[in-house]
């Protein structure tokens, strides 16, 4: 027999089920690697929370106290003063203790975050 | 404006829908090209799975559907190439004369033709053999089947007919082992 005896081009087909098998393979890589990248985005966003509380963290325990200023001597007591004009109010800003929660026992931080896979649940402790 | 005209464009904004449309319109031209090249359906399967799974990362470099075709032979005509030597497939020894199988027919029916035409293309050097599956199975002018090779369009020539005598040759003499 010579290849020329029939054309090259009437070798058997691949069969239907074979196209079907890699449309099938191929879909289903493609949204595995989806859902892989979107887990990572997730993580990636997380990571970088966590970084910045960590650091706040950090920043505010680093804090110097400023030590209490001695009282050395009463100033003396002004005769009252001559009326001033009434002004509006200033608003004033109520006094917060600022290292308060410094000294407060250490919390820890729970960051529970979803993803796109109910299966995926991303969760950060940060002491 | 043909169904498809956009096809590419909503593939590339992520539609998996669109995507799943680009590859059946090329599915069979890279399934049979592999398969010829590689011969199993498994490895064709696997050779097809990557080549689609490439033309997904690269969907951004094409501005037309035009482009797409010659990208996925190139890249199915070498990917074949690495699978068959990672799998060792590729340039079978001819099997001895000797073993003979005798068949209860004295010739050889169409569907056997077919069959010994198929693994008789196994046996061809791999540049030879994918000359001729452009060109001979896949119908394409020389010129593009140089242009995917990355080659001339007289070396194509050469190796198609080369390719040609050769499968004679193998053909006659798988055969001779089958009678």
């Amino acid at each position: 027999m010579m290849p020329d005896d029939f054309s090259l081009r009437d070798l058997a087909e691949p069969p239907e089920a074979a196209y079907e098998a890699v449309r099938g393979r191929v879909m289903g890589e493609i949204r595995r690697q989806k859902r892989v990248r979107s887990a990572l985005r997730m993580v990636a966003v997380a990571a970088a929370c966590a970084v910045l509380a960590v650091a706040g963290l950090l920043a505010v325990r680093h804090e110097p106290h400023m030590p209490a200023v001695p009282m050395l001597a009463r100033a003396p007591v002004p005769p009252d003063p001559a009326p001033v004009e009434h002004r509006a109010p200033r608003s004033r800003r109520r006094a917060m203790p600022m290292f308060a929660h410094a000294h407060a026992p250490a919390q820890e931080l729970v960051v529970r975050m979803q993803t796109d896979d109910p299966n995926v649940v991303i969760i950060w402790m940060v002491d | 404006m043909e169904p498809s005209a956009d096809v590419l464009a909503r593939a590339r904004g992520g539609d998996e829908a669109a995507f799943e449309e680009l590859m059946r319109m090329h599915e069979r031209q890279v399934l049979r090209t592999a398969l010829r090249l590689l011969g199993r359906r498994e490895d064709a399967e696997d050779a097809a799975q990557e080549v689609f799974l490439r033309l997904y990362k690269n969907l951004r470099g094409f501005r037309a559907l035009a482009e797409i075709r010659p990208w996925l032979y190139r890249v199915t005509v070498n990917f074949s190439y690495d699978l068959g030597r990672k799998r060792r497939r590729f340039v079978a020894e001819l099997p001895d004369e000797v073993a003979v199988v005798q068949t209860q027919e004295s010739g050889v029916s169409l569907e056997q033709r077919r069959e010994l035409l198929a693994e008789a293309l196994a046996y061809l050097p791999e540049k030879e053999r994918a000359a001729v599956v452009l060109r001979e199975v896949e119908g394409l002018e020389t010129a593009e089947v140089a242009e995917i090779l990355g080659s001339t369009p007289v070396t194509v020539r050469t190796q198609v007919s080369t390719g040609r005598a050769r499968l004679r040759e193998i053909v006659a003499r798988l055969e001779r082992r089958k009678v």
